[in-house]
């Protein structure tokens, strides 16, 4: 057999074409030799690289990348794999160029190592890590996705000494359901500057985005702060906030900001279009023993308005709650005869008590039909 | 609101996504949900294959209940080849994808036997996608529920899954989908099912999301099945006034506990004649969704498409 570049020895293979799962590092006749698979491949073929360098040197592959460090006299193949690109296709960092942030920690996250051990161990095989920069040396699989900043084409990763902004660190957040603190905290360890600086009760204050107003209530009481303390933080921090803060609550605002009327999450959402359910008025009037109107007046205080359409009961009837919770229609909706007969079989009411009774409170029913008086059975 | 969203409970768990590049060990008891596991679009996406390894490798499979596969999780191989470790295996949901993943009509899946032959204990099963879909006569002894969901499911998996021997089963639903998108599946090929052969546990039927609800209805209001069933739906197709007649003119349906037509092109006069004759014997009948004839389309009909204006909830 000839050694030439375009050998089919297969003893020249194990040296000029190597395999890594379903991607192939494949030499190529007057291209330059990258160091990392001059690694990979002694790694693989149990020798030193520069054996590896002899090799392909007397294949005809003369030019082959090599650092400025004198070369391992062995290597572990986990120690090879740092060298990879962090690219669809297999390829191999190149020593002419710093390491880029994104190669470093997805080639720390896929070996299970810190980014700080990573950047040793490529220091020591004569790659350029960024000098001066902290790096954490605990393992995180995940920082591969707190850098990357569009997932889109070939994607966009924040290097050495970029800005992560708010709205990064929530996205990231989101996509790894974990709370913005830990990516925040998590990105300043990497060297990434963020527009704000960190603090601990930002777990608890971003823990729940929407932030409502019981949300922070209760975290102003945690923590020892003031509500106006905590909607000023989420401000700097660039999240939802409530609009409203009175200066002073009632002992029942808490259960009435609360979906289940328990002062707890999950807290009622600000509806800016339609409003609050008039059955979370009834429900809470009856939950506090005072009337439908008083409730609908604090809950306005509180930034719950109620829809200028609805009708609100003197008196808060539990059948009326049971109606209301079959309906999913708002004060703008029209609700035609499907929504009619649906909450008449829901409740065990006629249709045309159903009809009359939505009427009554506010709601529009457009279909000029008559709606039957029969009810339907009564259900276990 | 869209039919095809991801599941956020499934066989009575919540479901939990396992979170691009993160260890199953900073997540929940394995008994405690029903994994979703999936991957994104994007070349940057973590590999399907890695996330797979990294959740199989971190957490007590012999545990997991339930499994909810969703994007870029090509399925059943995945499965049985851990089906020595995946001993509690109760539930699996093959193609959790919405519409903005991937449209329903694009959804690969495959044959099922293996699925079926390797998991014994299996007791529920959901596939969402229709395309390349297979199903064994052979059936399963132990499967209680079977849904297929899908906007145009293959009339020979249809015809199979009438057929197949499944004697556990309680809950079948099959949304049978477009003829344009793979779908076609006639009366016919459902008579063993609709006569009640081989599914003698069968409580809650649904042929749904049908262009021939009519004929379905039709048939339903004779078919030997039904006496047996104590819940039906008809729903997410075609479903007009002639349909219902027939459900009116048929064999009594006051044994059932619900009767659900969602998406359905009635009249309001029908509407009322359904709800009247049902509910005060104690159907709870579903009726929402009422749905307008595409007029337009249906001046135009050519009679080769057979639209006629009417179209079913899921199809693309």
């Amino acid at each position: 057999m000839s050694n030439t570049p375009e050998s089919q020895d297969p003893e020249d293979l194990r040296f000029t074409r190597l395999r890594l799962g379903h991607h192939t590092s494949q030499l190529r006749p007057g291209e330059r030799v990258p160091f990392g698979h001059v690694l990979f491949a002694a790694a693989t073929a149990g020798c030193a690289p520069a054996d590896v360098v002899s090799r392909l040197t007397a294949l005809g592959y003369s030019d082959v990348e090599l650092p400025g460090v004198p070369l391992p006299s062995t290597v572990a193949r986990e120690d090879a794999l740092l060298l990879k690109a962090d690219t669809y296709n297999l390829s191999w960092m190149g020593l002419d160029e710093p390491v880029s942030l994104r190669n470093l920690v997805a080639a720390a996250g896929e070996r299970g190592l810190g980014p700080a051990e990573a950047a040793r161990r490529l220091t020591a095989l004569g790659y350029t890590v960024p000098a001066g920069r902290p790096l954490p040396e605990t393992p995180d699989s995940r920082d591969i996705m707190l850098i990357r900043t569009d997932p889109r084409g070939s994607a966009e990763f924040l290097d050495w000494d970029a800005e992560a902004s708010l709205r990064h660190v929530f996205r990231v957040a989101r996509e790894l359901r974990c709370d913005p603190h830990t990516v925040a905290t998590r990105l300043l360890a990497l060297g990434i500057r963020l527009p704000y600086t960190p603090e601990p009760d930002d777990a608890l204050i971003l823990a729940h985005p929407g932030a409502a107003l019981g949300h922070v209530v209760t975290v102003a009481r945690e923590t020892g702060r003031t509500p106006e303390d905590i909607v000023a933080r989420l401000a700097e921090l660039g999240a939802d906030r409530p609009s409203t803060v009175p200066d002073s609550l009632d002992a029942d605002d808490l259960r009435l900001i609360s979906e289940n009327l328990d002062g707890r999450r999950p807290w009622l959402k600000v509806n800016t279009v339609v409003g609050v359910q008039l059955r979370h008025i009834l429900r809470a009037a009856l939950a506090t023993g005072r009337t439908p109107a008083d409730i609908a007046a604090r809950l306005a205080e509180l930034g719950h308005w109620l829809h200028e359409n609805a009708k609100l009961p003197q008196v808060a009837d539990p059948e009326d709650i049971r109606l209301l919770e079959t309906v999913d229609r708002s004060f703008l909706d029209g609700v035609h005869l499907e929504h009619v007969l649906r909450s008449a079989s829901l409740t065990g009411r006629s249709p045309a008590d159903v009809a009359a009774r939505l009427t009554a409170l506010g709601y529009r029913l457009p279909d000029e039909v008559d709606y039957p008086e029969v009810c339907g059975a009564v259900r276990g | 609101m869209s039919y095809v969203q991801h599941a956020r409970n499934f066989h009575g768990l919540p479901v939990l996504t396992v979170p691009p590049y993160t260890p199953a060990t900073l997540l929940a008891d394995a008994a405690s949900v029903a994994w979703r596991l999936q991957s994104g679009p994007y070349p940057t996406d973590e590999d399907p294959d890695v996330c797979w390894e990294r959740f199989t490798g971190t957490v007590e499979l012999e545990k997991v209940r339930a499994l909810v596969l969703g994007y870029g999780m090509d399925s059943v191989t995945r499965l049985t080849d851990l089906s020595s470790r995946l001993t509690g295996l109760e539930a699996v949901f093959l193609g959790d994808i919405e519409d903005e993943e991937e449209m329903i009509s694009s959804i690969e899946q495959s044959d099922l036997t293996p699925l079926l032959e390797a998991f014994p204990g299996l007791r529920e099963l959901v596939v969402r996608g229709g395309a390349g879909l297979e199903f064994p006569v052979a059936g399963h002894p132990g499967l209680r529920a079977l849904r297929i969901e899908s906007g145009g499911l293959p009339p020979q998996v249809a015809e199979n899954v009438a057929a197949a021997d499944l004697p556990s089963l309680e809950r079948l639903e099959l949304w049978l989908g477009d003829d344009w998108y793979g779908g076609g599946t006639t009366v016919e090929q459902l008579a063993p099912l609709l006569a009640g052969e081989r599914k003698p546990a069968l409580r809650h039927l649904g042929l749904q999301n049908s262009p021939i609800q009519d004929e379905l209805a039709a048939a339903v209001a004779a078919a030997p099945v039904v006496p047996r069933l104590t819940s039906l739906s008809l729903s997410m197709g075609t479903l007009s006034d002639q349909g219902a007649e027939a459900l009116l003119h048929g064999q009594p349906l006051t044994h059932l506990a619900e009767l659900d037509l969602s998406h359905h092109f009635l009249s309001e006069e029908m509407m009322l004649r359904i709800w009247t004759a049902l509910e005060p014997a104690g159907v709870r009948v579903n009726l929402i969704g009422k749905q307008e004839r595409d007029e337009e389309e249906w001046e135009d009909d050519d009679e080769e498409d057979g639209a006629d204006g009417r179209y079913i909830a899921v199809a693309e």
